[in-house]
C-alpha cells in the first residue's frame, strides 16, 4: 500500500500542476505555416453520431477543407469519414460541401478507412491515379505529425493543415487537463504506431 | 491565478468539515490516516487505469484480428473506464481495511 499512497500523492501533484500552471499550453502544436496550393485537399475523418450528426471536430474540419477549397488551394477536395450505421461521415461532410457551393466533380469520399494508416494507404490508392500526389492535409493540431508520418510514408508530399492548432490558451483547469489528455492520447497512438512499424 | 480560485469553496468547505469533526470529539491524527487512505485510493485508481486500458486495448486488437468487424481503439480511453476504475480501487481499498479489522 505505501507504493499506492505514493503514486497517488504523484498523481494528484502531476493534476494539480496539469491544471493550475500554464504547462499544458507548451504542448500546444506550433502554429502551422500558411497553406500552398497542392493537388488535393484531404480532410481525415473524425467522428460522427449514428445519427448522422457529424461532432463538432467533425465539422470543424470539413469546413476548414472547404475554405482551402474556396480559397483555390487544391483542384480536388477529398472528404473521408467511415461510415457507422446508415451513414458515412465522408459522405455527411460530401453533401455539406455541395450544399456550400463546392461543384460535385471537385468532390471525393472515402469512407473505407478506419484508422489513420488505413485512410493514407486508401488516399494514395484514391489520388495517386489521378497524378494527385501534394496534399493539403487537413486533421487536428495533436493527430498532424502521425498523419503526415503515414501519409509521407505512402509516397505523398503533405503540407499541414491543422484543425484547431491555435487553440486560445485556456485558464479554465477542465480545458488544460482536456489538452493535456488529447496529448497523451496522441502520444500513445504514436508509440502503438511505431511498434506497428518496426514489426512490419 | 484565476483558476486557483476555484480551490477557495474547496478549502473553505474542508475548513468547516475539519472544524465540525474536531468539535465532535474526531482526533487530528485520524484525519491523517484518513488522508492516507485517500491517497492510497487514488494510487490504486492508477494502477487500475493502467491495466484496464492495457487490457481494454488488448481485447480490441484481438476483436480486430479475430472479426470483420471494428472496434476503436479510443473506446478505452473513454473517462467511463476511469470511473470504473476509481470504483474499483475504493472497494478494494476497503475490503483490505475490513480484513486488517477482523484478522489485526
Amino acid at each position: 500500500m505505501t507504493f499506492c499512497r505514493w503514486l497517488g500523492a504523484a498523481t494528484l501533484l502531476a493534476l494539480g500542476v496539469l491544471a493550475f500552471t500554464p504547462l499544458t499550453d507548451l504542448l500546444q502544436p506550433e502554429p502551422p505555416p500558411p497553406p500552398r496550393p497542392a493537388d488535393a485537399i484531404v480532410v481525415l475523418g473524425s467522428y460522427m453520431g449514428v445519427d448522422g450528426m457529424l461532432s463538432a471536430a467533425s465539422l470543424q474540419r470539413a469546413v476548414q477543407g472547404i475554405q482551402l477549397y474556396r480559397r483555390g488551394l487544391a483542384p480536388l477536395l477529398v472528404m473521408a469519414g467511415a461510415r457507422l450505421g446508415p451513414l458515412a461521415e465522408a459522405e455527411v461532410r460530401a453533401q455539406l460541401a455541395r450544399d456550400l457551393g463546392i461543384p460535385a466533380e471537385a468532390l471525393l469520399t472515402d469512407a473505407g478507412g478506419r484508422t489513420t494508416r488505413d485512410e493514407a494507404w486508401r488516399m494514395w490508392r484514391l489520388l495517386e491515379p489521378r497524378g494527385a500526389r501534394h496534399v493539403l492535409l487537413v486533421t487536428s493540431g495533436e493527430h498532424m505529425l502521425r498523419a503526415r508520418q503515414q501519409f509521407e510514408r505512402e509516397g505523398f508530399t503533405v503540407t499541414p493543415s491543422p484543425v484547431g492548432s491555435v487553440r486560445p490558451q485556456s485558464i479554465r483547469p477542465e480545458d488544460r487537463l482536456g489538452q493535456a489528455r488529447r496529448w497523451a492520447q496522441e502520444l500513445a497512438a504514436r508509440v502503438f504506431y511505431r511498434a506497428a512499424a518496426a514489426r512490419g | 491565478m484565476d483558476a486557483l480560485f476555484l480551490l477557495l469553496p474547496a478549502v473553505l468547505t474542508s475548513a468547516g468539515a475539519w472544524l465540525l469533526g474536531r468539535r465532535r470529539g474526531r482526533s487530528a491524527g485520524g484525519l491523517r490516516i484518513a488522508v492516507a487512505r485517500l491517497l492510497e485510493c487514488v494510487g490504486l485508481t492508477v494502477v487500475f487505469a493502467v491495466l484496464n486500458t492495457a487490457l481494454g486495448a488488448a481485447l480490441t486488437l484481438l476483436a480486430r484480428a479475430l472479426s470483420q468487424g471494428f472496434v476503436s481503439l479510443y473506446m478505452v480511453t473513454d473517462s467511463v473506464l476511469l470511473g470504473i476504475s476509481a470504483l474499483q480501487a475504493v472497494a478494494l481499498r476497503w475490503w483490505w481495511a475490513s480484513v486488517a479489522e477482523r484478522d489485526p
